[in-house]
């Protein structure tokens, strides 16, 4: 639902950069997910390239970079995997594991010509 | 697209006072209170915050379906995408003209390379793609906190009773507590993190239990899991049920929220 927004943030970060940079075609995009972000790539997928239509970034090649999410287990002191936000610690049970990776998305890098 | 319940409309911002009795979405296009909401506008304005809270100052009579899923309470939140443990992320992004580094295939980030495929120049950005977003949430919240005012967020599943409850919150603090409602763009990707990132549930409804088969227990044992710091007041805005207790939360959230912001030197308003 929200996948629109993000594309059009995505496509704002890229004109900014090639007015920054100066270069006028895109061929690639790389885009880093964090696993407990809440965004469905392939809809955000679709979005783009809806939005980028038009853009320095048009037809370009879409690659996405999981990134795991992971918490931290107070009980365990240690960093632990984390696939959804309210699973327990792997190793005791404990719930309520504070997000330390995941939930971000970025633009990694983009492909110039 | 609406981006808060995915209606097609553009996001609204509605203000309404206390005791209000149109329904949040359409009071702004009633100008009703006029001193107090001339406040709100200019924080819009002024600051050119948000463009949830831009919209104020434009924005149409046209409202939500009855269905959307979330009226915000405030305008900190309104472009805030979870907690406050991103700010010091956004606070930390790099400036454009220090985050791009050109780059070439074959070295650094290049788990970005695809064998194959003809090899262009890689440009690396590392640009949060909220970051904006999280920048102009915390504006929002520094210009709040600095004023002294609360700023809240409802958030709940559709047909939840929030309208109601917000209804007849405002009419029991009109004449006690200057209140606004902000109805706004907000980012449903907090919905996950919904829980995780609230101090209070209301569990409204409160006097339809007895006709049904809701585990009153097992939902609040199941939220504090999640959030072992949450609150849980029962309410009912028809009945009127916990809505005391309510409004006490409010006021000595507001009373704290005051507090923060009265300089250490001079007495409190």
């Amino acid at each position: 639902m929200h996948e629109m927004s993000l594309a059009e943030h995505v496509r704002e970060i890229i004109e900014d950069a090639a007015d920054a940079q100066g270069f006028r075609r895109v061929r690639r995009i790389v885009l880093e997910i964090g696993e407990l972000a809440a965004v469905e790539t392939e809809a955000l997928r679709f979005c783009l390239d809806v939005v980028l239509a038009g853009s320095v970034a048009a037809g370009a090649q879409l690659e996405f970079i999981d990134v795991p999410g992971e918490g931290w287990c107070a009980a365990c002191a240690k960093a632990v995997p984390l696939h959804e936000r309210y699973d327990p610690c792997p190793h005791c049970g404990t719930y309520g594991l504070e997000v330390r990776a995941g939930e971000r998305m970025r633009v990694s890098a983009v492909e110039i010509e | 697209m609406c981006t808060v319940c995915g209606c097609g409309g553009k996001a609204r911002v509605g203000l309404a006072y206390g005791g209000a009795r149109r329904k949040p979405a359409t009071a702004v296009a009633a100008h009703g209170a006029a001193g107090t909401a001339h406040r709100w506008r200019a924080l819009a304005t002024a600051e050119d915050a948000a463009p949830a809270t831009s919209a104020a100052a434009t924005a149409a009579a046209e409202a939500h379906p009855a269905t959307r899923p979330e009226h915000a309470f405030t305008t900190a939140e309104t472009t805030d995408r979870a907690s406050a443990a991103h700010s010091t992320e956004a606070g930390a992004a790099p400036t454009p003209s220090a985050a791009h580094h050109h780059l070439h295939f074959g070295a650094g980030p290049a788990r970005a390379h695809v064998p194959g495929l003809s090899q262009g120049e890689m440009l690396r950005i590392e640009r949060d793609i909220l970051g904006k977003n999280d920048a102009l949430a915390a504006r929002n919240r520094a210009h709040l906190a600095a004023r002294g005012i609360l700023a809240l967020n409802l958030v709940s599943s559709p047909g939840s009773g929030k309208t109601s409850l917000l209804v007849r919150t405002l009419q029991m603090l009109a004449g006690r507590t200057p209140a606004a409602v902000i109805e706004g763009e907000d980012k449903p990707l907090k919905y996950p993190d919904m829980f995780a990132a609230a101090d209070l549930m209301l569990l409204n409804k409160i006097d339809l239990l007895p006709h049904l088969q809701f585990d009153v227990q097992r939902a609040i044992d199941y939220a504090l899991r999640v959030n072992p710091r949450l609150q849980v007041i029962r309410t009912s805005a028809t009945s009127g049920e916990g809505l005391d207790e309510w409004l006490a939360w409010l006021e000595s959230r507001l009373a704290d929220t005051r507090r923060a912001a009265a300089p250490p030197a001079t007495a409190p308003a």
